[in-house]
This record gives C-alpha cells, sequence and structure tokens, in this order.
C-alpha cells in the first residue's frame, strides 16, 4: 500500500478549502434544522404540504437562505478539490475541470431551487395546490438530481485511483470511496418511480441513506484538505521568515509570479 | 545464531500481518459500504414484510423458487471459478485463470438472462414496481444487484485480459484479488436476496 504524503500546497488554498467546506456543512446543516426539512415535506397532498408552509414561516426562510448559503460553498469546494486533482499526472487536468463544473452545477441547483422555496414562504395566500408544485419541484431536484454529485464524485475517484505518483492527491481509499459514493447516487433514479415507501426523496433510502453516503463524502474530503493544510503549515514554519533578507524576497517575488501564470 | 533469529523475528510479523487483507485495502472501503448500504435495504424489507405479510405471500407465489435456486447455484459456481482462477493465478497456470474467469463471466451472463426471464414474467402478470411494496422492493433491490453483476462481470473481464499477460504492472496482483472479493460480494448478496423474496414467508 502506497504510503500517503500530501503534496505541496501554499497554505492559502489549503485554508481556503477548508474553510468553505466547514461553512458547506455548517450551513447547510443549521438550514435543514432550521427550516425543519429532516426529513423535507414527502410527496403528499396539497393541503398536507400546504400546511407546513404556513407555521413558522419566518425560521424556515432563515433555514433555507442559510441552505443556499452553505450551498453556495459547492463553489470554493470544489475549486480547492479541483486545485489538488489537476496535479494528477496525465488525467488530472480533465478530471479537475470536470469536478469543478459539476460543483458549479450542484450550485446552481441549491440557488434555483432555494428560491423556489423561498418564494413559497413569501406568499402565504397562495391556492394549496401551488405549495404542492413548488415542494415538488424543489425537492426532486435537491434529492433527486444525483448527478452532478455523482459527477464529482467520479471524476475524483477516477483522478485519484490513475494517479501514480508517490506523493498522491488523496489517499486510494478516498478514491474508492468516491467511487461508492457515486455508485450509491443511483438510488437517486428510483424517487420520480415513488410517491410513497422508502424511495421517495423524503424517504429511509433516499434521504437518509443516500444523504449520509452523500455528506460523508464531503467530511471525508474536508479532513483530507485538512492534513493537506496542516502539513502546507509546517513545512512553512520550518522553512526560514521570507523577510529576512532582501534577496530571499525577490525569490519569493518571482516564484509567486510564476505559480500565477502557470 | 541466536542474534540473528531474534532480529528476523519482528521483521517478518508485520509481513504476515499486511497479507491478511486480500486484494487492495481501499477496495475494501467500497466492500463495506456496499454491503453496508445492501444490508440496510434487507433490514427495510424485512421491517416492511411484517406489516405487509399478505402482499409479500401473494408476490412469492409469483416467483418461481426453482428459478432462484438456479440462480443461486449459477452464481455459487461463479464464485467457486473466481477461486479456481486464484489458485491457478498462484501456480503460475495464466491460461487456466483466463479460462476459469471466462466461464466466471459466463455465469453472470447466465444469471441475468434468468433474472430477464423473471422479470418478463412478472410483467406478463401485470405487476411492475408500483404494485405494491413487495414487487417495489423487488425490482429495486433484485434491480440494484443486477446491476452489481454487471459491474463484477465488467470487471472480472478487465482483470482477465492483465492475467494473460502474467499481472504485469505494480498494482495487477492487488487489483486482481480485489476484482475477485468484489465477485465475491455479489455472490453474497444474493445469497441472502434470495430466501427474502423467494423463500421466507
Amino acid at each position: 500500500m502506497t504510503t500517503y504524503r500530501a503534496p505541496h500546497t501554499p497554505a492559502a488554498v489549503g485554508f481556503f478549502g477548508v474553510a468553505s467546506g466547514t461553512a458547506l456543512l455548517t450551513f447547510i446543516g443549521l438550514g435543514f434544522l432550521l427550516a425543519r426539512v429532516l426529513p423535507p415535506p414527502g410527496p403528499y397532498s396539497a393541503s398536507v404540504t400546504a400546511a407546513y408552509y404556513h407555521s413558522d414561516i419566518d425560521v424556515k426562510r432563515l433555514g433555507v437562505i442559510l441552505i443556499i448559503v452553505g450551498g453556495t460553498m459547492f463553489l470554493p469546494f470544489g475549486a480547492a478539490v479541483a486545485d489538488r486533482l489537476r496535479h494528477v499526472e496525465g488525467i488530472g487536468p480533465v478530471a479537475a475541470i470536470t469536478e469543478f463544473g459539476a460543483a458549479v452545477i450542484s450550485a446552481a441547483l441549491m440557488m434555483v431551487f432555494g428560491s423556489m422555496l423561498l418564494v413559497a414562504f413569501l406568499r402565504p395566500d397562495m391556492p394549496d395546490s401551488s405549495y404542492q408544485l413548488l415542494n415538488h419541484m424543489t425537492w426532486l431536484a435537491w434529492v433527486g438530481l444525483w448527478q452532478p454529485g455523482a459527477l464529482q464524485a467520479a471524476t475524483t475517484a477516477w483522478a485519484v485511483l490513475g494517479d501514480p505518483s508517490p506523493t498522491p492527491a488523496f489517499p486510494r481509499w478516498v478514491g474508492w470511496y468516491s467511487l461508492c459514493m457515486a455508485f450509491g447516487s443511483l438510488t437517486g433514479s428510483l424517487i420520480p418511480f415513488f410517491t410513497f415507501g422508502p424511495f421517495t426523496w423524503n424517504g429511509f433510502i433516499s434521504f437518509w441513506i443516500a444523504g449520509a453516503i452523500f455528506f460523508a463524502w464531503y467530511i471525508i474530503l474536508l479532513v483530507q484538505l485538512a492534513k493537506n493544510y496542516r502539513h502546507a503549515r509546517a513545512q512553512r514554519t520550518t522553512q526560514p521568515p521570507r523577510s529576512e533578507h532582501l534577496h530571499d524576497r525577490a525569490a519569493d517575488t518571482v516564484a509567486g509570479v510564476m505559480e500565477a501564470t502557470r | 545464531m541466536i542474534t540473528q533469529s531474534s532480529q528476523a523475528a519482528p521483521t517478518i510479523a508485520p509481513q504476515r500481518a499486511a497479507k491478511r487483507v486480500p486484494g487492495e485495502p481501499g477496495v475494501w472501503v467500497f466492500i463495506l459500504v456496499e454491503m453496508a448500504i445492501f444490508t440496510t435495504l434487507f433490514g427495510v424489507i424485512v421491517w416492511s414484510r411484517a406489516g405487509n405479510s399478505r402482499i409479500f405471500a401473494e408476490g412469492q407465489a409469483v416467483l418461481s423458487p426453482p428459478l432462484g435456486l438456479f440462480n443461486t447455484i449459477v452464481l455459487i459456481v461463479g464464485s467457486v471459478l473466481v477461486v479456481n482462477a486464484i489458485t491457478a493465478v498462484g501456480i503460475g497456470q495464466l491460461q487456466r485463470a483466463s479460462r476459469s474467469l471466462t466461464a466466471a463471466m459466463a455465469c453472470g451472463g447466465i444469471f441475468a438472462a434468468v433474472k430477464a426471464v423473471e422479470y418478463h414474467n412478472a410483467l406478463h402478470h401485470g405487476l411492475f414496481i408500483h404494485t405494491n411494496a413487495y414487487w417495489m422492493f423487488f425490482f429495486a433491490v433484485t434491480g440494484a444487484h443486477l446491476l452489481h453483476v454487471f459491474v463484477g462481470v465488467s470487471v472480472l473481464g478487465l482483470i482477465r485480459g492483465r492475467v494473460r499477460c502474467g499481472l504485469p504492472g505494480p498494482r495487477d496482483r492487488q487489483l486482481f484479488m480485489s476484482a475477485t472479493c468484489y465477485w465475491h460480494m455479489v455472490d453474497l448478496l444474493w445469497l441472502v436476496l434470495f430466501p427474502l423474496f423467494y423463500l421466507v414467508n
């Protein structure tokens, strides 16, 4: 088994990934709790669905806003993961672009369909069927559209498992878990078929189990990025201070420009 | 001499410990998570059966237990062939290993063909994923398992090419063992699914 040793990453990039990943999990988790969507309203009748949108409106609005803010963090976190993947020889750059592209779609889904929930909370005087439609559209998209998340995981797996470097972007087991996450996401394909049972968007399998697998992937990658960040900081503290000599400062500037233009 | 043997002992012990995990260690993350997901599904099926015993009994009456048993035997034979391939690779008989893997892949193909017949029979009776809880679980869970069979056959096919070349890559032997472990997992899952859908009443 290859011993995992993190390749060099600037500490600022490491911090960017760790901060955005932490914000992603915190805001989405807090948002789900405040909006009382653990689990979300299912594919119920119009009157039952409308009742959810007529109680504790302001707290739920705040919850949905936090979910959207957390969803926006898919972008910087996806960029931080892509930054690791681009170092992989051969497939790295294409995998990084694909992973980041999928993260953009994930963030867009959160923004577009989160707004639909906010529309439902904005107007308490709509017909019940309108709440039902908005609820169906939102949750079918958030839970049922598994493709962007699966694509992120699959491209990560592709890059990690194809990484020949002695200092790989991520440990190989992360690649295998990513493959498992991509494969497990296929359960989302069953959601459009059911309005009852464990495969509906708020069901035991489609929401709780698939959700656990999905967010475990983010936690695993966040922990790996945090390890890289710690490694980068440790490297920085063992190096001599940059401002000691004018010569060193000039060398740092040239290195920084080269890094930026690469 | 005494000094030499006391120095050699600590180096041998870790090597033996490292051999305990067949295949690449990371693959076990994949296999164990997959098995955990299916175990959860088994639990949900058993829980659902408790409240829908009549529906489950009616569903079982439509299925053919001999066909299910035949498929069980096919997958067990497939696993035996994969074990035979491991033995053959161990003693350097690569052609024999390749033939065994081909036969195991054929077992996967037979399993899929029988499953297609079963699905056709159910559809012929007007039964589909929406009919009731039993058929929802039958099509969803056996469909997911069938997908795993396809993946298993593909993985065996990919590794068969490496076996014929003598597993030249640095990770080839580990990947070969990992592929065989995956195939055994597919077999093991069916050994639980078969009684759940066909026998337990």
